[in-house]
Protein backbone atom coordinates (compact mmCIF):
# COMPACT_ATOMS: atom_id res chain seq x y z
CA UNK A 1 0.00 0.00 0.00
CA UNK A 2 2.74 2.64 0.74
CA UNK A 3 4.20 2.24 -2.11
CA UNK A 4 1.41 2.70 -4.53
CA UNK A 5 0.80 6.24 -1.97
CA UNK A 6 4.59 7.16 -2.47
CA UNK A 7 3.93 6.24 -6.58
CA UNK A 8 1.02 9.23 -6.31
CA UNK A 9 2.59 11.46 -4.58
CA UNK A 10 5.69 10.82 -7.01
CA UNK A 11 2.73 12.03 -9.45
CA UNK A 12 2.05 15.24 -7.04
CA UNK A 13 5.88 16.53 -7.39
CA UNK A 14 5.76 15.68 -11.06
CA UNK A 15 3.50 18.08 -11.41
CA UNK A 16 4.13 21.08 -9.38
CA UNK A 17 7.81 20.59 -10.34
CA UNK A 18 7.44 22.16 -13.81
CA UNK A 19 4.84 24.72 -12.62
CA UNK A 20 7.69 26.78 -10.66
CA UNK A 21 10.23 26.01 -12.84
CA UNK A 22 8.38 27.90 -15.70
CA UNK A 23 7.99 30.44 -13.52
CA UNK A 24 11.78 30.76 -12.85
CA UNK A 25 12.36 30.05 -16.33
CA UNK A 26 10.85 33.32 -17.73
CA UNK A 27 12.54 35.10 -15.21
CA UNK A 28 16.12 33.74 -15.43
CA UNK A 29 16.77 30.97 -18.11
CA UNK A 30 16.35 26.75 -18.42
CA UNK A 31 19.93 26.61 -17.81
CA UNK A 32 20.11 28.92 -14.50
CA UNK A 33 16.91 26.72 -13.57
CA UNK A 34 18.00 23.12 -14.16
CA UNK A 35 21.26 23.82 -12.65
CA UNK A 36 19.29 25.42 -9.59
CA UNK A 37 17.99 22.13 -9.42
CA UNK A 38 21.01 20.52 -9.25
CA UNK A 39 22.39 22.50 -6.85
CA UNK A 40 19.66 21.75 -3.95
CA UNK A 41 19.59 18.11 -5.29
CA UNK A 42 23.52 17.51 -5.06
CA UNK A 43 23.53 19.03 -1.48
CA UNK A 44 20.20 17.61 -0.23
CA UNK A 45 20.86 14.46 -1.77
CA UNK A 46 24.50 14.34 -0.54
CA UNK A 47 23.61 15.04 3.24
CA UNK A 48 20.90 12.02 3.19
CA UNK A 49 23.23 10.29 2.00
CA UNK A 50 25.59 10.56 4.57
CA UNK A 51 23.30 10.52 7.23
CA UNK A 52 21.41 7.31 6.46
CA UNK A 53 23.53 5.71 4.00
CA UNK A 54 26.94 5.82 5.84
CA UNK A 55 27.16 2.16 6.87
CA UNK A 56 27.54 1.37 3.25
CA UNK A 57 30.55 3.09 2.33
CA UNK A 58 33.48 1.29 2.22
CA UNK A 59 31.90 -2.47 1.51
CA UNK A 60 32.74 -1.39 -1.88
CA UNK A 61 29.33 -1.11 -2.80
CA UNK A 62 30.77 0.79 -6.04
CA UNK A 63 32.39 -1.87 -8.07
CA UNK A 64 28.67 -3.92 -7.90
CA UNK A 65 27.07 -1.26 -10.19
CA UNK A 66 27.65 -1.89 -13.68
CA UNK A 67 28.91 1.12 -15.75
CA UNK A 68 26.11 1.53 -17.75
CA UNK A 69 23.81 2.22 -15.02
CA UNK A 70 25.71 5.54 -14.47
CA UNK A 71 24.51 7.11 -17.50
CA UNK A 72 21.47 7.70 -16.44
CA UNK A 73 22.27 11.23 -15.53
CA UNK A 74 22.68 11.45 -19.87
CA UNK A 75 19.59 10.25 -20.09
CA UNK A 76 18.59 12.61 -17.38
CA UNK A 77 20.13 16.05 -19.33
CA UNK A 78 19.12 14.84 -22.38
CA UNK A 79 15.70 14.41 -21.20
CA UNK A 80 15.31 18.19 -19.74
CA UNK A 81 16.23 19.15 -22.87
CA UNK A 82 14.10 17.30 -24.56
CA UNK A 83 11.25 18.82 -22.76
CA UNK A 84 12.31 22.11 -23.18
CA UNK A 85 12.10 21.48 -26.94
CA UNK A 86 9.01 20.33 -27.28
CA UNK A 87 6.58 21.97 -24.28
CA UNK A 88 6.51 24.82 -26.54
CA UNK A 89 6.36 23.45 -29.62
CA UNK A 90 3.13 20.52 -29.42
CA UNK A 91 -0.48 21.59 -28.88
CA UNK A 92 -0.99 20.89 -24.89
CA UNK A 93 -2.93 18.01 -25.10
CA UNK A 94 -0.44 15.69 -26.87
CA UNK A 95 1.95 16.90 -23.64
CA UNK A 96 0.68 13.98 -21.36
CA UNK A 97 -0.55 11.71 -23.80
CA UNK A 98 2.86 11.42 -26.25
CA UNK A 99 5.06 10.83 -23.75
CA UNK A 100 2.61 8.66 -21.72
CA UNK A 101 2.52 6.12 -24.70
CA UNK A 102 6.40 5.97 -24.68
CA UNK A 103 6.03 5.84 -21.13
CA UNK A 104 3.74 2.88 -21.43
CA UNK A 105 5.41 0.37 -23.93
CA UNK A 106 9.07 1.01 -22.29
CA UNK A 107 6.95 0.64 -18.61
CA UNK A 108 5.46 -3.00 -20.32
CA UNK A 109 8.86 -4.10 -21.77
CA UNK A 110 10.94 -2.88 -18.79
CA UNK A 111 8.53 -5.08 -16.52
CA UNK A 112 8.80 -7.63 -19.43
CA UNK A 113 12.21 -7.64 -18.87
CA UNK A 114 12.05 -7.62 -14.39
CA UNK A 115 9.29 -9.83 -14.27
CA UNK A 116 9.84 -11.59 -16.91
CA UNK A 117 6.70 -11.87 -18.31
CA UNK A 118 4.40 -10.13 -20.66
CA UNK A 119 1.36 -8.01 -19.11
CA UNK A 120 -1.83 -7.93 -21.29
CA UNK A 121 -3.92 -6.69 -18.95
CA UNK A 122 -1.54 -3.65 -17.98
CA UNK A 123 -1.32 -3.28 -21.27
CA UNK A 124 -4.80 -3.00 -22.31
CA UNK A 125 -5.39 -0.82 -18.79
CA UNK A 126 -3.37 1.71 -20.47
CA UNK A 127 -5.04 1.34 -23.34
CA UNK A 128 -8.37 2.86 -21.61
CA UNK A 129 -6.20 5.14 -19.42
CA UNK A 130 -5.04 6.39 -22.68
CA UNK A 131 -8.29 7.25 -24.50
CA UNK A 132 -9.37 8.93 -20.91
CA UNK A 133 -6.72 11.07 -21.54
CA UNK A 134 -7.79 11.80 -25.21
CA UNK A 135 -11.38 12.41 -24.18
CA UNK A 136 -10.47 15.13 -21.48
CA UNK A 137 -7.68 16.84 -23.94
CA UNK A 138 -10.28 17.39 -26.40
CA UNK A 139 -12.58 18.84 -23.76
CA UNK A 140 -10.03 20.88 -22.75
CA UNK A 141 -9.48 21.85 -26.23
CA UNK A 142 -12.62 23.08 -27.20
CA UNK A 143 -13.16 24.79 -24.03
CA UNK A 144 -9.99 27.01 -24.99
CA UNK A 145 -11.22 27.57 -28.36
CA UNK A 146 -14.63 28.66 -26.87
CA UNK A 147 -13.01 30.86 -24.17
CA UNK A 148 -10.82 32.30 -27.26
CA UNK A 149 -13.68 33.35 -28.65
CA UNK A 150 -15.51 35.14 -26.11
CA UNK A 151 -12.42 37.02 -25.35
CA UNK A 152 -12.24 38.30 -28.74
CA UNK A 153 -15.50 39.04 -28.87
CA UNK A 154 -15.12 40.92 -25.84
CA UNK A 155 -12.15 42.80 -27.35
CA UNK A 156 -14.40 44.49 -29.80
CA UNK B 1 10.36 15.34 -35.45
CA UNK B 2 9.09 17.00 -32.82
CA UNK B 3 6.16 14.88 -31.95
CA UNK B 4 8.80 11.60 -31.66
CA UNK B 5 10.99 13.78 -29.06
CA UNK B 6 8.01 14.02 -26.62
CA UNK B 7 7.63 10.24 -27.64
CA UNK B 8 11.31 9.56 -26.37
CA UNK B 9 10.73 11.89 -23.12
CA UNK B 10 8.01 8.72 -22.27
CA UNK B 11 10.59 6.48 -23.23
CA UNK B 12 13.77 8.33 -21.23
CA UNK B 13 11.73 8.84 -18.50
CA UNK B 14 11.28 5.23 -17.76
CA UNK B 15 14.81 4.41 -18.45
CA UNK B 16 16.51 7.16 -15.82
CA UNK B 17 13.83 5.65 -13.26
CA UNK B 18 14.86 2.01 -14.23
CA UNK B 19 18.60 2.95 -14.12
CA UNK B 20 17.96 5.03 -11.05
CA UNK B 21 16.44 2.40 -9.43
CA UNK B 22 18.60 -0.70 -10.45
CA UNK B 23 21.87 1.34 -8.99
CA UNK B 24 19.78 2.15 -6.01
CA UNK B 25 19.35 -1.54 -5.42
CA UNK B 26 23.20 -2.84 -6.29
CA UNK B 27 24.46 -0.25 -3.69
CA UNK B 28 22.10 2.69 -2.03
CA UNK B 29 18.99 4.64 -3.13
CA UNK B 30 20.87 7.18 -1.21
CA UNK B 31 23.99 6.97 -3.29
CA UNK B 32 21.76 6.99 -6.58
CA UNK B 33 20.00 9.68 -5.47
CA UNK B 34 23.41 11.68 -5.05
CA UNK B 35 25.57 10.68 -8.16
CA UNK B 36 22.36 11.76 -10.29
CA UNK B 37 22.30 15.40 -8.74
CA UNK B 38 26.13 16.21 -8.64
CA UNK B 39 26.72 14.93 -12.07
CA UNK B 40 23.87 16.82 -13.07
CA UNK B 41 25.11 19.84 -11.45
CA UNK B 42 28.33 19.06 -12.72
CA UNK B 43 27.17 18.97 -16.23
CA UNK B 44 25.05 21.89 -16.13
CA UNK B 45 27.98 24.18 -14.51
CA UNK B 46 29.76 23.15 -17.89
CA UNK B 47 26.97 24.02 -20.14
CA UNK B 48 26.62 27.58 -18.04
CA UNK B 49 30.06 27.86 -18.57
CA UNK B 50 29.93 27.18 -22.35
CA UNK B 51 26.91 29.72 -22.64
CA UNK B 52 28.79 32.86 -21.06
CA UNK B 53 25.56 32.49 -18.42
CA UNK B 54 26.17 33.41 -14.77
CA UNK B 55 24.69 31.00 -12.03
CA UNK B 56 21.50 32.21 -10.60
CA UNK B 57 21.23 35.04 -8.10
CA UNK B 58 20.42 33.18 -4.54
CA UNK B 59 19.55 36.82 -2.82
CA UNK B 60 16.56 37.56 -5.52
CA UNK B 61 15.31 33.82 -5.43
CA UNK B 62 12.23 32.93 -3.44
CA UNK B 63 12.45 30.26 -1.55
CA UNK B 64 9.98 28.11 -3.34
CA UNK B 65 11.99 28.01 -6.41
CA UNK B 66 14.43 25.55 -4.05
CA UNK B 67 11.20 23.19 -3.88
CA UNK B 68 12.01 21.26 -7.48
CA UNK B 69 15.80 20.74 -6.26
CA UNK B 70 13.86 18.88 -3.42
CA UNK B 71 11.60 16.91 -5.21
CA UNK B 72 13.88 15.51 -8.07
CA UNK B 73 15.45 14.34 -4.92
CA UNK B 74 11.98 12.39 -4.09
CA UNK B 75 11.46 11.40 -7.29
CA UNK B 76 14.52 9.37 -7.91
CA UNK B 77 14.32 7.87 -3.99
CA UNK B 78 10.56 7.37 -4.66
CA UNK B 79 11.16 5.33 -8.04
CA UNK B 80 14.14 3.62 -6.59
CA UNK B 81 11.59 2.10 -3.47
CA UNK B 82 9.04 1.24 -5.52
CA UNK B 83 9.91 -0.07 -9.12
CA UNK B 84 10.84 -3.25 -7.95
CA UNK B 85 8.31 -3.95 -5.63
CA UNK B 86 5.19 -2.36 -7.79
CA UNK B 87 7.08 -2.38 -11.46
CA UNK B 88 7.29 0.12 -14.07
CA UNK B 89 3.68 0.19 -15.11
CA UNK B 90 1.96 0.87 -12.02
CA UNK B 91 4.35 3.54 -11.26
CA UNK B 92 3.34 4.78 -14.03
CA UNK B 93 -0.17 4.83 -13.57
CA UNK B 94 -0.17 5.69 -9.83
CA UNK B 95 2.08 8.77 -10.92
CA UNK B 96 -0.37 9.68 -13.07
CA UNK B 97 -3.44 9.57 -10.50
CA UNK B 98 -1.41 11.87 -8.19
CA UNK B 99 -1.04 14.16 -11.82
CA UNK B 100 -4.55 14.25 -12.54
CA UNK B 101 -5.59 15.28 -8.69
CA UNK B 102 -2.61 18.09 -8.54
CA UNK B 103 -2.79 19.47 -12.11
CA UNK B 104 -6.88 19.84 -11.35
CA UNK B 105 -6.38 21.06 -7.65
CA UNK B 106 -4.00 23.73 -9.27
CA UNK B 107 -6.25 24.60 -12.06
CA UNK B 108 -9.71 24.66 -9.51
CA UNK B 109 -8.03 26.83 -7.55
CA UNK B 110 -5.53 28.82 -8.72
CA UNK B 111 -2.73 27.71 -7.11
CA UNK B 112 0.99 28.38 -7.59
CA UNK B 113 0.44 31.61 -9.04
CA UNK B 114 -1.68 29.77 -11.98
CA UNK B 115 -5.25 31.19 -13.57
CA UNK B 116 -8.34 29.77 -11.93
CA UNK B 117 -10.36 27.49 -14.26
CA UNK B 118 -13.01 25.59 -12.24
CA UNK B 119 -12.95 21.85 -12.78
CA UNK B 120 -15.26 20.80 -15.63
CA UNK B 121 -17.83 18.37 -15.14
CA UNK B 122 -17.63 17.03 -18.67
CA UNK B 123 -14.47 15.90 -17.44
CA UNK B 124 -15.12 13.52 -15.21
CA UNK B 125 -16.25 11.00 -18.26
CA UNK B 126 -12.44 11.13 -18.94
CA UNK B 127 -11.17 10.92 -15.27
CA UNK B 128 -13.90 7.93 -14.94
CA UNK B 129 -12.32 6.23 -17.91
CA UNK B 130 -8.52 6.86 -16.53
CA UNK B 131 -9.79 5.31 -13.53
CA UNK B 132 -11.23 1.96 -15.37
CA UNK B 133 -7.48 1.51 -17.02
CA UNK B 134 -6.17 1.75 -13.64
CA UNK B 135 -8.79 -0.97 -12.22
CA UNK B 136 -7.93 -3.48 -15.13
CA UNK B 137 -4.18 -3.07 -14.36
CA UNK B 138 -4.76 -4.61 -11.37
CA UNK B 139 -6.74 -7.27 -12.99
Amino acid sequence: MIYYILALFMGVIVVITPVLNGQLTLRTSTYKTAHLSFIVGGLSATAIFLIFGNSIIGTGFLSNTQPLYYSSIFFGVFLILLMNYYSSRIPAFLIVIIPFVGQTITGVLVDYYLIDKFSLTKLIGAGVILVGLYINAQIEKRDRKKRLIKENQGDN
Amino acid sequence: MVKFSAFLAGILIIFVNYFNSVMGQESSVFFAASYYHVSGFVIFTIILFLRKESFIDFKKLQLRYYLPGLFSVFTILIASFTMPVIGATMLMAFNLIGQTITSNLIDHFGLLGMPKRPLEKKKLIGYSIILLGIIIMFL
